[in-house]
């Protein structure tokens, strides 16, 4: 399989914080790979260098074998991202962000309008597509970041929490379509703070903690390298994290 | 009412307009404490200079300022209503601001009445160094002439007129938002532009009624005999002042006591308008009834002569803001800045002579077009705010972006300098001499304040999603219009000289070298801003 994404020794700073400590990872094509990481661990960063949004302070960062700092306009052509906090133009309707979403990225006119209104279809959103997004519930609005970050059928898409307020056909419709894609060569990955879905869709996962990689691989080689066999992803990834005086916490806060 | 209460939200509003207006990195004046320091300052230095300067004004210039001190500082407390009035109006046209500093009343267990009274203080208090301004000047006057009385009472009521302004601006905001709200709940292209004409309607009007300029043209004409308009409650506090000059204390009690009334009249209407309507929430507008899962009908600019000069990607940008500017209510301001330039012009040419309209018409003109494109290239970036990122996310660059930037402003404001031109040459019956000059300054002046305001605005953009989002940075703002004023005055001045000083080879010579030199400034401007637009797009911006 070839190399999707591949970081090495990967090191980003903001300030005094160091949002990625020397991260080093190869993602192959056509999998789902989920980054998991509590907050400020640096996955929404990593995910930004991935599309060029952010440059590394040190280290290397390819996309199918292209840096995309140095060549961001052919890197953005591949990629669909979602971030975590999708802002949209609130002045303008579902259909014409999508429009012009398809536009920036030079769909054709037929393509445009026949991907619009089939991605508006599975996902609920049709009848409501000449309603400006200001109108829009949370999401409503994430399921139109998501239908902007497919409509030019990437090769790898990025999404950082795409699951975050969608309904549960909604987001069974994802689920089901990241696992479809993977089948047809597009890689996936995404982060997400459920860890039931992280074990349910991604084929490896990677955690991170305060900017390093602790453990990548399978669900199963997680558990093996935490020592932890018989226990759940959540119970490793709470040992690992650093999350596992949760107990206490919550009897301080119950007092 | 609790006061405590009315001090808790006041305290809110009055940091979310502080902080709102960007630029103010410093901890200590971003605070109410440090507000207050800077309306000392600007009181401390604006009657020192405005004294030092009453001490070198020639004699009869200053038989001319004593006569007209008293009519000033009868002029003050309505200047000041004036001046919070439509600093206020200012609060309620962006969205985010209306939203997010005044929502609260909707769910919070505050009454009508005090959030209005905090309201309409956090408003007087924000521009307060206005104010004190006014007041340092006065208190100049007031102390080379001997009318310290006067001007005591004339503070005092510009005090209560400030806040009387607060009132007002809570009626207008109420209002402004409750009609908005109305046309959005109807939907449709014909609801967003009924909104965009009756925002930019108010906007006209309230500028123009509260515009100090118009102001100081009636008060000049009407200030000696301004207890003939004892019918109109605005000028109530003025006849205080002229009456208590006067000796005349009976009439002086009496118009206070009206004012008083008056003052209290408004505070009523605002909170009986605030009640009535509160905060509107936003409503979902629909653009076009096309059915279900039918395409749209596309932008025409995508079809015919736009798809020769413009790429795909670049008229997709174009369209969004083609959208951005007739949808946004923040945006549509900008719309009301022609009325505003000539609205003055047509209302005060009666009592001007042909040699100021000339003058007025050039300066209106060249301000009109110069401010309009500045502000709406300056913003270009800005405008984006968060949602920046669907453009650094997708395959456009710097280049394609920047000419997209580029053009709308630079079409809207030549248009907007051929309208100036033709207006004012039709209306004031302007020879072809005036014309031409009138066309040839406003066009280079919308060239040279599209490039400025580019440069600027991608050097400031202001992407954060604040109260009152301005696009781009107090200090953007200010470098750019210093900018322009010198690149316009440099392009303007072979004309100028020409005209007022006989300067030059004639008329038509001085024309084309002000249009070459705006010209070479533009381009100048718009190469810089083309590279720095491609600076900006190296990473995302936090």
């Amino acid at each position: 399989m070839a190399v999707a994404v591949r970081t090495s020794s990967l090191t980003k700073n903001f300030g005094e914080v160091r949002a990625i400590d020397n991260l080093s990872l190869d993602i192959e094509e056509g999998q789902v790979y989920g980054l998991l990481g509590p907050n400020g661990s640096g996955k929404s960063t990593l995910m930004k260098m991935m599309v060029g949004l952010i440059r590394p302070d040190a280290g290397e960062i390819s996309i199918f074998g292209v840096r995309p700092y140095e060549k961001p306009i052919e890197v953005r052509r591949i990629i669909g991202y979602v971030p975590e906090t999708p802002r949209l133009y609130d002045f303008l309707t579902a259909r014409e962000y999508l429009e012009f979403v398809s536009d920036l990225y030079g769909l054709p006119e037929v393509d445009k309008r026949t991907r619009i209104a089939h991605f508006l279809e599975a996902f609920e959103l049709s009848g409501r597509e000449d309603e400006m997004l200001s109108g829009y519930s949370q999401g409503m609005r994430q399921k139109v970041a998501i239908i902007g970050a497919l409509l030019h059928r990437p090769r790898l898409l990025i999404m950082d929490e795409p699951l975050n307020g969608l309904d549960p056909r909604s987001a069974k419709i994802v689920k089901d379509l990241l696992n479809r894609l993977s089948g047809e060569g597009v890689t996936t990955i995404f982060s997400t703070h459920i860890l039931e879905i992280a074990q349910a869709i991604c084929k490896r996962i990677a955690i991170l903690y305060g900017g390093s990689l602790v453990s990548e691989g399978t669900v199963e080689d997680l558990k093996g390298k935490a020592g932890m066999q018989g226990s759940s992803l959540e119970e490793v990834f709470l040992m690992l994290t650093g999350g596992a005086d949760v107990r206490s916490v919550v009897e301080e806060l119950s007092r | 009412m609790r006061w405590s209460r009315v001090n808790a939200i006041l305290l809110i509003l009055l940091l979310s307009q502080i902080r709102g207006r960007g630029g103010l990195s410093n901890r200590w004046l971003s605070k109410p404490t440090g507000l207050i320091l800077v309306a000392a300052i600007v009181f401390a230095a604006s009657s020192s200079i405005a004294y030092a300067l009453l001490g070198v004004v020639p004699e009869p210039e200053i038989a001319y300022l004593r006569a007209l001190s008293l009519q000033l500082l009868s002029s003050v407390p309505l200047i000041v209503l004036s001046f919070v009035v439509l600093y206020g109006i200012f609060f309620v046209i962006g969205d985010n601001a209306q939203y997010a500093s005044s929502e609260m009343v909707n769910y919070m267990p505050i009454s009508s009445s005090e959030y209005v009274l905090a309201s309409s203080f956090s408003t007087v208090l924000s521009y307060c160094y206005v104010v004190t301004g006014v007041l340092g000047v006065s208190l100049a006057l007031a102390l080379r002439f001997g009318l310290i009385g006067a001007w005591a009472v004339s503070s005092l009521l510009a005090a209560f007129c400030s806040v009387m302004g607060g009132f007002a601006s809570e009626i207008i905001k109420s209002i402004v938002n409750r009609v908005s709200s109305t046309f959005s709940k109807r939907g449709g292209r014909a609801a967003i532009l009924s909104r965009a004409v009756l925002i930019v309607f108010v906007l006209a009007l309230s500028q123009v009624f509260f515009n100090p300029g118009i102001l100081f043209r009636v008060l000049e004409s009407i200030a000696p005999r301004i207890q003939e308009l004892w019918f109109v409650p605005l000028v109530w506090p003025s006849i205080v002042v002229a009456e208590a000059s006067a000796g005349d204390f009976a009439s002086a009690a009496f118009f206070s006591a009206v004012t008083l009334l008056f003052g209290g009249a408004l505070m009523l209407s605002a909170v009986a308008v605030r009640s009535r309507y509160w905060v509107p929430v936003p409503v979902t507008i629909r653009i076009s009834h096309s059915g279900h899962g039918e395409p749209g009908k596309g932008s025409g600019l995508k079809t015919g002569f736009g798809s020769l000069l413009f790429t795909q990607a670049e008229l997709a940008v174009i369209s969004k803001d083609i959208r951005s500017l007739a949808r946004r209510k923040e945006m549509v301001r900008f719309w009301s800045i022609p009325i505003i330039m000539m609205m003055p012009l047509f209302l005060t040419m009666g009592s001007m002579d042909r040699y100021e309209v000339y003058g007025y018409a050039g300066m209106f003109s060249l301000m009109g077009t110069g401010i309009f494109g500045l502000f709406l290239s300056a913003m270009s970036i800005g405008q984006e705010g968060k949602a920046l990122w669907r453009i650094f996310a997708s395959p456009i660059g710097p280049e394609s972006y920047f000419k997209a930037k580029a053009i709308l402003p630079l079409s809207l404001s030549l248009v907007l300098s051929l309208v100036f031109s033709g207006v004012f040459s039709l209306v004031f019956n302007f020879g072809p001499n005036a014309a031409a000059s009138l066309l040839v300054l406003s066009t280079a002046m919308a060239c040279i304040s599209v490039s400025v305001g580019l440069y600027f605005g991608s050097i400031y953009p202001e992407l954060s999603e604040k109260p009152r989002g301005s696009y781009i940075s107090g200090t953007g703002i200010l470098l750019s219009m210093l900018v322009l004023g010198v690149a316009g005055l440099i392009s303007a001045s072979p004309v100028i000289s020409y005209i007022f000083m006989g300067v030059g080879y004639g008329l038509f010579p001085s024309l084309a070298v002000s249009l070459a030199s705006g010209l070479i400034i533009s381009f100048i401007f718009f190469t810089l801003s083309k590279r720095q637009f491609q600076k900006f797009f190296a990473e995302l911006p936090a």
